[in-house]
């Protein structure tokens, strides 16, 4: 990362803010693990790892099974969520772009819509093939055809045509929206609450094994992103600056798209429709430490799995016992928080 | 060396650019003048590999086509006429993006430096967004600077391209610029610009190529070059053209004929 090599005359730098973002994270994980309906306390879990009394055979499998699985798709997802939207409003040169716009959102979700609603018609043979994760699956799949899609119609003469992509991603969308709706108008009941129930939202299904598969992928996108930051700073300045700063403009678009089809169509596989953390965590973090990528991609990755950990933290107790799918909590903290930082640049902006 | 000999560019189906030929000396500035629509802009973009065209085109000897980004971005800075920003960077921020490209990376006071050179030194802080637009400029040309900071390279001379530079400058600032490009010439950097302004071209330019529809009607030096007869051909502008004793020729425009 560059982050270290940056100018020494930024009289504004804060080098204390990714430790607080990771004082942050660290506390919000603290709490999703020792907070919940079934109680393995902060007090309870300090008293068992200082060797006091230990942990029951309970107490064991919310912590193991339940709560860790939990908070690192959580982290995972909201560090994915936040880094791709980051990534996406570099590449459009937009602050108001975000995953759901170049159709892997809409992609992922007609995915998911589609094997809610005919999957049951598949012969289990093949339904017990793809082992219970036929949504994901179909979900992932969707959100990567769509992506590739939008990206050749884009794309002409080798080169791709930045506002071609967000017109078409925009028509695509709608295109999805349509066909979910006959998908919608087709479903019974039972699989119209699951429909509902997945478009909000969840970590709720956590497991290890559905963690491992989608951590390489995450992973993978969260840790190099930071590599793309120099060629998005770049890249603001328009497309022939940026090749004239020494960018490989068309490779720096490509790996974009590539980072966040792969991001994205993982998050949406495992936890749903999980909005506004994609298009709140960068504006938030510019509002702190100005748009230079290099350091906002790193950021935007804790912050995200800050803000995740915490939405999950408050949409299983804000109902408790029950949970609230956790969209529905990012929506409500997010578009609040979005006006807001709007209506501060429209003032600022009016002087 | 900037080499193009027989450059032909074809934009939408259009021979915008024909035969083209012109050489630029490191160590000299030269300028590509013209009426709107002659060709001036296409000239350089087509030098800078911005657009596809045929004939030679080197840089210091070297094929420009097929040079990576980054390779190119060692030897040349550019600076657009307009450059729009979507981000609030600040001005130390985007300085630093030529820096960063450029071979002398490792220096780091090369930043304030640049900012130094287009007296903006103080405002590093500024976010981009809070200047005007002579100040912008000025910001974007120490970018260039950054970038190209040693005129000479261990590899051959570095390079500045400037699009029409002067055009949102008030007359000191041009004054200043103008200076500045001279200096960077004289140490032994290459400067190819795109100008409007023919007395502002005169006064600082070793050489000057004048295109009329896509094609190279006179190169030289300013005084061969910047003729009545050939501002008349070009512009179809009668001018009462003089010469100031330090800095070649002169006009005043006279009248015009009606555009057709």
């Amino acid at each position: 990362m560059t982050v270290a090599t940056l100018d020494p005359l930024r009289g504004g730098r804060k080098p204390g803010l990714a430790v607080w973002l990771l004082a942050g994270v660290g506390l919000a994980s603290l709490l999703s693990v020792t907070m919940g309906a079934a109680g393995v306390g902060p007090f309870r879990l300090a008293a068992a790892l200082s060797g006091g009394d230990p942990l029951s055979l309970a107490e064991r499998v919310v912590l193991f099974d339940i709560r860790l699985p939990r908070l690192g798709l959580g982290l995972l997802v909201g560090a994915a969520l936040a880094v791709s939207g980051t990534l996406l409003q570099g590449l459009f040169r937009n602050p108001l772009a975000d995953p759901g716009i170049i159709g892997v959102g809409a992609g992922a979700s007609l995915g998911a819509v589609l094997a809610i609603v005919v999957g049951g018609l598949m012969p289990p043979a093949v339904r017990a093939l793809t082992g219970g994760h036929l949504v994901a699956l179909a979900a992932g799949l969707g959100g990567w055809l769509f992506t590739v899609g939008l990206y050749r119609i884009a794309s002409a003469g080798g080169r791709t045509l930045v506002a071609t992509m967000l017109l078409a991603g925009i028509a695509l969308g709608a295109l999805a929206g349509a066909m979910m709706g006959v998908l919608v108008y087709m479903a019974d009941d039972r699989q119209l609450r699951d429909l509902t129930f997945w478009g909000m939202g969840s970590l709720a299904g956590a497991t290890w094994t559905k963690l491992l598969t989608v951590l390489p992928l995450m992973g993978a996108v969260v840790v190099l992103a930071p590599r793309l930051g120099r060629g998005l700073n770049a890249l603001a300045l328009g497309e022939a600056q940026a090749h004239h700063l020494g960018i490989e403009v068309q490779r720096l678009k490509r790996l974009t798209v590539l980072a966040v089809a792969v991001a994205t169509g993982a998050a949406v596989a495992v936890s749903g429709g999980i909005g506004f953390v994609g298009i709140v965590v960068p504006h938030l973090l510019r509002l702190a430490q100005g748009p230079d990528h290099t350091r906002l991609l790193p950021h935007a990755a804790l912050l995200g799995a800050a803000l995740l950990v915490c939405a999950d933290l408050v949409s299983r107790q804000i109902v408790a016992p029950a949970e609230l799918p956790i969209g529905i909590v990012t929506a409500l903290l997010g578009a609040p928080v979005f006006l807001w930082i709007l209506l501060r640049q429209a003032r600022a902006w009016q002087g | 060396m900037l080499d193009i000999a027989d450059l032909h560019v074809r934009l939408a189906g259009r021979a915008v650019l024909q035969g083209i030929a012109l050489t630029a000396r490191a160590g000299a500035v030269t300028a590509i003048c013209g009426a709107n629509g002659a060709g001036k802009s296409t000239l350089l973009r087509a030098a800078l590999g911005e657009i596809p065209s045929t004939g030679t085109l080197t840089l210091n000897g070297r094929d420009l086509r097929g040079q990576t980004a980054a390779a190119l971005a060692r030897q040349r800075a550019v600076l657009a006429q307009d450059t729009q920003s979507a981000f609030a960077f600040s001005v130390a921020e985007v300085v630093t993006m030529g820096h960063e490209a450029g071979a002398s990376a490792h220096d780091p006071d090369v930043v304030a430096h640049s900012l130094q050179a287009v007296g903006l030194s103080g405002h590093q802080n500024r976010p981009l967004q809070s200047l005007s637009g002579g100040e912008r400029q000025r910001v974007h040309l120490a970018r260039a600077l950054a970038q190209v900071w040693a005129p000479r390279g261990p590899d051959g001379p570095r390079w500045l391209f400037l699009d029409e530079p002067a055009a949102s400058l008030d007359l000191g600032q041009q004054l200043q610029m103008m200076a500045l490009v001279r200096r960077y010439a004289e140490a032994g950097g290459g400067v190819v610009m795109v100008m409007h302004d023919l007395n502002l071209t005169a006064h600082v330019a070793d050489a000057v190529a004048f295109l009329i529809d896509g094609r190279v009607a006179a190169a030289g030096p300013p005084s061969e070059v910047i003729t009545a007869d050939l501002l008349g051909r070009a512009y179809g502008c009668t001018v009462a053209m003089n010469t100031a004793p330090a800095a070649g020729p002169w006009f005043l425009p006279q009248c015009c004929a009606p555009s057709q």
